[in-house]
């Protein structure tokens, strides 16, 4: 029952931002479909949006100080929901890291009591 | 960093505004560590009303250039002006130039034919692309082939071209590598079929002068027998054997043989109708095979024109030796035989014309062939006399019945035969008129005559001068000229144009046409007086005596000799005087022999007569004589 509202073990939506088809974007893509593939199978869906082509206005960014503008860097992966919003930037790579920034457990138990 | 703060929040469970400042807090830190650690490719700054821009780091579209410099193609992107904005490494191998000399060039710089192929057909016409093969002009100097495939490009509102350039150079090689081995296949092939036709060339023609073979005269004979078994008609073919060709091979050499037989054999492939036929058979003998013909004199005439021909050749030997030949005919009706039959005949018939010692022509000996030969023995015999100047002319005297005086002399022609004797009329005159060979014979004959006629001594009565009359044969007129030839004969002898008669026989003017008509005329204006001859024996109407410009008819020797006995011809005779004297023409008899026939012509008025009686044709030595006996009274 605990377990039904526990956000880490919920399903979640994730959106990642990268920008074209540079290494790293391409590194980012590659790290969260493993990850959604592994550690989050079944309870996950993702959304990749390459800033290039897509206004990314649905997501809460960072705000510049002094000129109202707001800031994105990518790669970053956002966890939409559950709420409230959970980011990592920059290098995916380390799914540990990345859980646990996002506030996720993963299936695997190795990790998930790690 | 996150876990830290992970920690803390459970630790002391701070304001949700806390919360959330401290998240923000820790999201800027984790951004700014992965700025810091290089993990970030690009940066969006969002102005909060729907606008963005986009910041990428300089090494985040490695891969995209990588792969562009990477690419097989040639690729380039150009303003809308044309210019080349820029180009990857591999346009720059194709272009043999460094990247810096192409950016900022306008791309017609590198078209060779920029003013055909421009930019819009490379942008393609309908602004969507297109694909467009073209010659680069590198900057050696050297033209590239390329194929340029072109899309357009909206960056940031302004149309770019993106073009690629596929290097052709290997294809276009290929391509005329495989067109020249397609030629090369083509080469071969027509050699090949060449070399089949010389093949059969060779197994159907003669090498030496390139005429058929026996093997395809034989079969061009079988064509022309199976045409003749439809049509009707004649086929002949011709046996020709060269006389004396092993003297020529022997004391010439074998060249100049070769050379005789070429010359042979273009000699009788000329004088060919296109249906005909000529084939060398052997050493130097040559078949020829004529079609469609009308009758066996036809194949007659063909079989002397090449003895003729063939004799008075230009193709005399180097040392004068006269190339003749001997010709044996089989000549097949309405396809009757077989090619070989038709060759063994000829060959049978030209052994013949051997035998009579060559240059001349003998046909298979049938019937008809024996008649049809004497025909070619004569026209090859009148034709040699007209050649060597053999004919002769003999004066019959006409003598005028009322005062016994000798009024004229028939010219009468004789052909001398080159062993001396004499061929009598009846057997040239008819193959002089079937050839042709009376117009050159007669006009021969009226030259002579008025010749002799002009060294005449004068006639008994005095200020008549003696007449001298000649034959005209039908054919005369034909070429239209005889009028000329009579005046040119009369001036070349000095004669005066009364004393030439000319006579014409009944069949010349049986279809009188109106040209032949109108050179009587025209000879009469001359003062040459003109009459029918051998009247009573053809078609002459009284209609023709009333309208050509006769002045005398000649009674046909026919009637003449029954005069006194018999009294039809008496009637005939006596009613053709009359009948002259009230047309108002004097009537001359043919062939008196008796005294009772000149009394009986006497009596019913003929004008004048000739004859055995009163002399045989005299040779032109003994003219003078006669006259004389005739003429000056008995002393």
């Amino acid at each position: 029952m605990t377990a039904r509202h526990d956000p880490a073990t919920a399903s979640c939506e994730l959106t990642l931002f990268v920008s074209g088809a540079s290494d790293r974007s391409a590194q980012a893509i590659a790290s969260v479909r493993e990850l959604c593939d592994v550690h989050l199978a079944g309870r996950c869906r993702i959304t990749v949006i390459d800033v290039n082509t897509n206004v990314h206005s649905t997501v809460d960014t960072s705000p510049v100080a002094g000129c109202g503008h707001r800031l994105l860097v990518t790669p970053t992966l956002v966890r939409s929901l559950p709420l409230p919003e959970r980011k990592v930037v920059g290098d995916l790579s380390d799914a540990r890291r990345v859980l646990l920034a996002l506030g996720l457990r993963s299936n695997d138990p190795a990790l998930a009591h790690g | 960093m996150a876990e830290r703060m992970t920690h803390r929040s459970t630790r002391r469970r701070p304001s949700k505004a806390a919360e959330g400042l401290v998240a923000r807090l820790a999201e800027a830190e984790d951004t700014l560590r992965a700025i810091g650690a290089g993990e970030v490719d690009a940066f969006v700054l969002s102005d909060g009303e729907g606008g963005q821009s986009v910041f990428t780091l300089e090494t985040a579209d490695r891969p995209y250039r990588m792969f562009v410099e990477s690419m097989r193609d040639g690729a380039a992107t150009i303003s809308s002006a044309g210019l080349i904005l820029f180009a990857n490494r591999r346009l720059a191998d194709l272009l043999s130039c460094s990247r810096e000399t192409i950016v900022g060039s306008p791309l017609d710089r590198f078209l060779v034919d920029g003013a055909l192929i421009g930019l819009a057909e490379i942008r393609g016409l309908d602004g969507c692309g297109a694909t467009v093969e073209v010659e680069l002009l590198d900057g050696d100097g050297a033209v590239v082939p390329v194929l340029i495939g072109s899309s357009p490009l909206d960056v940031d509102g302004e149309w770019l071209d993106c073009l690629t350039f596929t290097d052709l150079r290997a294809k276009k090689a290929q391509d005329r590598e495989i067109a020249r081995l397609g030629r090369a296949q083509a080469e071969r092939m027509t050699e090949l079929e060449e070399a089949q036709v010389r093949l059969v060339n060779q197994a159907t023609h003669d090498a030496l002068t390139g005429l058929p073979n026996r093997a395809l005269v034989v079969d061009r004979i079988d064509q022309a027998l199976s045409r003749s078994r439809r049509s009707g008609r004649c086929t002949a073919v011709f046996f020709v054997d060269l006389d004396r060709f092993k003297q020529i091979n022997d004391t010439l050499g074998h060249a100049a043989g070769d050379r005789v037989l070429r010359r042979v054999a273009a000699q009788l492939a000329a004088g060919l109708r296109s249906s005909d036929s000529v084939a060398r058979i052997g050493g130097d003998e040559f078949v020829i095979v004529a079609t469609e013909l009308d009758n066996h004199l036809h194949a007659v005439d063909i079989a002397t024109r090449v003895v003729r021909e063939l004799g008075g050749l230009p193709s005399r030997v180097e040392d004068g030796e006269r190339v003749a030949a001997s010709v044996g005919v089989a000549i097949s009706d309405s396809g009757r035989g077989t090619a070989e039959v038709l060759l063994h005949e000829a060959d049978t018939a030209m052994y013949k014309a051997k035998s009579h010692g060559g240059g001349c022509v003998e046909v298979f000996d049938t019937a008809l062939g024996r008649q049809v030969h004497q025909r070619s023995v004569a026209q090859l015999a009148l034709q040699s006399a007209l050649d060597e100047g053999r004919t002769i002319v003999r004066y019959q005297p006409v003598i005028d019945l009322a005062s016994g005086t000798v009024s004229g002399l028939e010219a009468l022609v004789r052909i001398a035969q080159r062993d001396g004797s004499v061929m009598p009329p009846a057997e040239f005159i008819p193959v002089a008129e079937d050839s042709g060979l009376v117009v050159p014979l007669g006009a021969r004959v009226l030259e002579v005559a008025c010749h002799e006629a002009g060294t005449w001594p004068p006639a008994g009565a005095p200020g008549r001068a003696l007449t001298v009359a000649v034959n005209v044969s039908a054919r005369q007129f034909e070429p239209g000229d005889l009028t000329t030839i009579v005046r040119r004969s009369l001036d070349d002898a000095g004669l005066d144009a009364g004393c030439l008669h000319l006579e014409l026989t009944e069949t010349t003017i049986m279809d009188l046409h109106p040209d032949i008509l109108k050179q009587l005329v025209a000879i009469r204006d001359l003062g040459v007086e003109i009459g029918l001859d051998d009247f009573g024996t053809g078609y002459a109407s009284l209609t023709h005596l009333r309208r050509l410009p006769l002045s005398f008819v000649k009674i046909d020797q026919s009637f003449v000799q029954g005069v006194d006995t018999n009294p039809e011809d008496t009637g005939v005779v006596s009613a053709v005087v009359d009948l002259a004297a009230h047309l108002g023409l004097r009537s001359i008899a043919e062939g008196i022999e008796t005294e009772a026939q000149l009394a009986r012509l006497r009596e019913m008025g003929c004008d004048q007569a000739q004859g055995y009686l009163f002399d045989r044709p005299l040779a032109p030595a003994d003219v003078p004589a006669a006259i004389q006996r005739f003429n000056e009274p008995a002393v």
